[in-house]
């Protein structure tokens, strides 16, 4: 018996039995893109994180209040720290010839508004030095002043989405808006920048830091920013900083995280993660290989007699099995093959629809989906075939 | 050469023991014309099945053509029922999505007879038994004479030496019947060696042996003459 023959036979007996080959099929396919988009979109997510993190830049050291044993995790609130202060980031920005400049940073939530115009925003209260040390860069008008230790002048700069809804279709520099209660004059809108450690630089508005402590009505700055004068002074400065701020505070109460640490923190999660994408990729192949196997077993237990019909005719068992094997393969590949394009096409309209995201299905999982639809269709395809082959012809002829 | 040693079929169901087969010994030489007989439930088809190599026997040994047929590998037996014989089933099978053409094809695909060469020869055997319109037609849309008649082309297809046929008419009307006879006879006539299972004693009469089965025994041996001279041979059903 020629391969070709095989073939023909197989395929013919799949033609016939077009809806059973077709929901086989659509398992298999489904099961695949499944597996194709799920893990591009958790390894999407993984590189959004890293790149997230990765853009705190190796020159930047980041000071927060509260004390974080060294293997804790994520710091969090414990204890009660005393305050990080803006005069605490001006002492260091003295104090330490590594450090480029020290940049206070306060947080907070409240709404801005330019007349009926209103928007629940993030407020960064910041200086001058958050604009180089971010890589920030001007669409017009000014960034905010140099470290201010007074009142704060009552001025903002906007992020352009922010800008945009505020604003649209005028320059807002020099307009009037609202926070909260205060009224301030905005001075500058920055260039379209997406998002940078969790924050959407275009979804803020920056206002000088004492303007932030007084509108949120804080003591404690969120954190200092530290930009290093090189690269490879991170650790110097790290055992310097928490000493200068041990002599302030009379104890060691901040943290100092650099891109290692944070990254090394999150670690933890990023495996958590990729776990996450494996057992759901491993899912979705076993539903899919259920499919098949389901699809395989019917197929032959219907066809036990005509297994029995070929054996009867002088087939031999292994070109019986031959016959369902081919079978199986191009059903379970052409599913597998069918799936890879529907995961890609999928894949392709996600990233239309959202650009910025960095789906990548990678390469582990396009092969294991694909090898996995074919070795699964392989074996449920001749385990239950090589069953009806054992039996003697009239045997498995007059199974119905 | 066909001959059977003390050859018994036992079914086990549940605690019963059933003898499908009980010692049947007998020898078929080459070109005879054997037709086997007996109430339902006698074994002729058990016995049909043994002789064809489509079922073991529990006890006894069958040697075809001088060898002991229990000692051959299932592969074995495959090849013994592609080269000695051809069978024809009371009810045809055959394979529903194949067209006539391609269902009388089957053996010699996978005897890997070449593609050109099944055309040609199934078109001849098509013709033989006067179905060369009918060629593309599914085993659905043919009468069950034509589908009778597709199976006899397709078991004769590879030139088989022993031609194994369980009541081949008995689900045809006398017309349709007296075609299918008319064929196993001529086919007979060019030398194979024929063994039929029928119901019918006027089937059965023109055999040169007959064969009454009766509770997995031969009870009785006839010539066809003599069954024809009886006027009605014993009869199940
Ligand atoms: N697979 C089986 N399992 C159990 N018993 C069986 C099986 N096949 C046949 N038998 C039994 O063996 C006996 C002989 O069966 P067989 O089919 O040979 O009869 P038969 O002479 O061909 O009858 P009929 O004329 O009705 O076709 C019957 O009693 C039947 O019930
Ligand atoms: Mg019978």
């Amino acid at each position: 018996m020629s391969p070709r023959d095989t073939f023909r036979f197989a395929a013919g007996a799949l033609l016939r039995h077009r809806l059973r080959s077709l929901l086989s099929l659509t398992g298999v396919t489904i099961g695949v893109a499944a597996v194709v988009l799920l893990t591009a979109l958790g390894e999407g997510a993984l590189r959004y994180v890293a790149g997230q993190f990765e853009a705190i830049g190796s020159n930047l050291l980041i000071v927060i209040p509260g004390k974080v044993e060294t293997t804790g995790g994520l710091p969090g609130i414990g204890g009660a720290p005393n305050d990080l202060t803006q005069a605490d980031a001006t002492a260091l920005g003295a104090a330490l010839p590594t450090v480029l400049r020290a940049v206070p940073v306060a947080v907070g939530t409240d709404t801005v508004s330019n007349r009926e115009r209103r928007r629940q925003v993030l407020i960064l209260g910041t200086t001058e030095g958050l604009l180089p040390a971010r890589q920030l860069t001007m669409n017009r008008g000014r960034f905010l002043p140099p470290l201010d230790e007074g009142r704060g002048a009552p001025v903002a700069v906007l992020g352009s989405t922010v800008a945009q809804e505020l604003f649209p279709g005028q320059d807002p520099v020099g307009k009037p808006i609202r926070v909260g209660d205060s009224r301030l004059r905005v001075i500058g809108v920055l260039d379209s920048k997406g998002t940078q450690m969790g924050i959407a630089v275009d979804e803020v508005v920056m206002v000088p830091t004492p303007t932030a402590m007084a509108l949120f009505n804080r003591s404690s700055l969120f954190r200092i920013v530290l930009q290093l004068a090189g690269p490879g002074l991170g650790e110097v400065t790290e055992e310097r900083v928490l000493a200068i701020m041990a002599e302030r505070h009379g104890e060691e109460d901040v943290t100092v995280l650099t891109q290692d640490s944070v990254v090394g923190a999150l670690s933890g999660i990023l495996l958590a993660l990729t776990i996450a994408l494996a057992a759901i990729a491993a899912v979705s192949l076993s539903v899919a290989g259920i499919g098949i196997m389901n699809v395989m077993l019917v197929s032959v237990s219907e066809r036990t007699s005509e297994v029995g019909l070929l054996k009867a005719l002088g087939a031999q068992n292994r070109q019986v099995l031959a016959v369902f094997l081919t079978e199986a393969v191009l059903l379970s590949g052409s599913g597998g093959l069918l799936g890879l394009c529907l995961g890609f096409l999928l894949g392709r309209g996600f990233t239309w629809k959202w650009p910025d995201f960095p789906l990548a299905a990678p390469p582990w999982a396009i092969a294991a989906a694909f090898t996995t639809s074919l070795v699964v269709g392989a074996v449920f395809g001749v385990l239950p075939a090589r069953r009806a082959t054992a039996l003697d012809p009239i045997a498995a002829m007059s199974r119905r | 050469m066909i001959e059977l040693d003390c050859i018994s079929r036992v079914y086990h169901m549940g605690g019963e023991t059933l003898r499908a087969l009980d010692s049947v010994s007998e020898k078929v030489l080459p070109g005879e014309f054997v037709a086997l007989i007996g109430p339902s439930g006698s074994g002729k088809s058990t016995l049909l099945n043994v002789i064809g190599c489509l079922d073991r026997p529990t006890d006894g040994v069958y040697s075809l053509e001088g060898h002991a047929v229990d000692g051959f590998s299932d592969d074995e037996l495959s090849r013994i029922r592609r080269d000695t014989f051809g069978f024809i089933f009371q009810s045809y099978h055959l394979i529903p999505r194949l067209s006539a053409q391609a269902n009388v094809e089957v053996p010699m695909v996978f005897a890997g007879v070449p593609k050109a060469e099944r055309a040609r020869r199934s078109a001849e055997a098509l013709a033989a038994v006067g179905l060369s319109e009918r060629a593309k037609h599914r085993p659905a849309e043919l009468s069950g004479g034509q589908r009778q008649r597709v199976a006899i082309a397709r078991a004769t297809i590879l030139a088989p030496r022993i031609l194994l046929a369980d009541e081949p008419t008995g689900n045809l009307d006398s017309a349709a019947g007296a075609q299918v006879l008319a064929l196993l006879d001529k086919l007979h006539g060019q030398g194979l060696t024929l063994i039929m299972v029928t119901h019918d004693p006027k089937v059965a009469a023109r055999a040169e042996r007959v064969l009454l089965l009766e509770d997995g025994r031969v009870a009785k041996r006839l010539t066809g003459a003599q069954l024809a001279a009886a006027g009605e041979g014993p009869s199940g059903r």
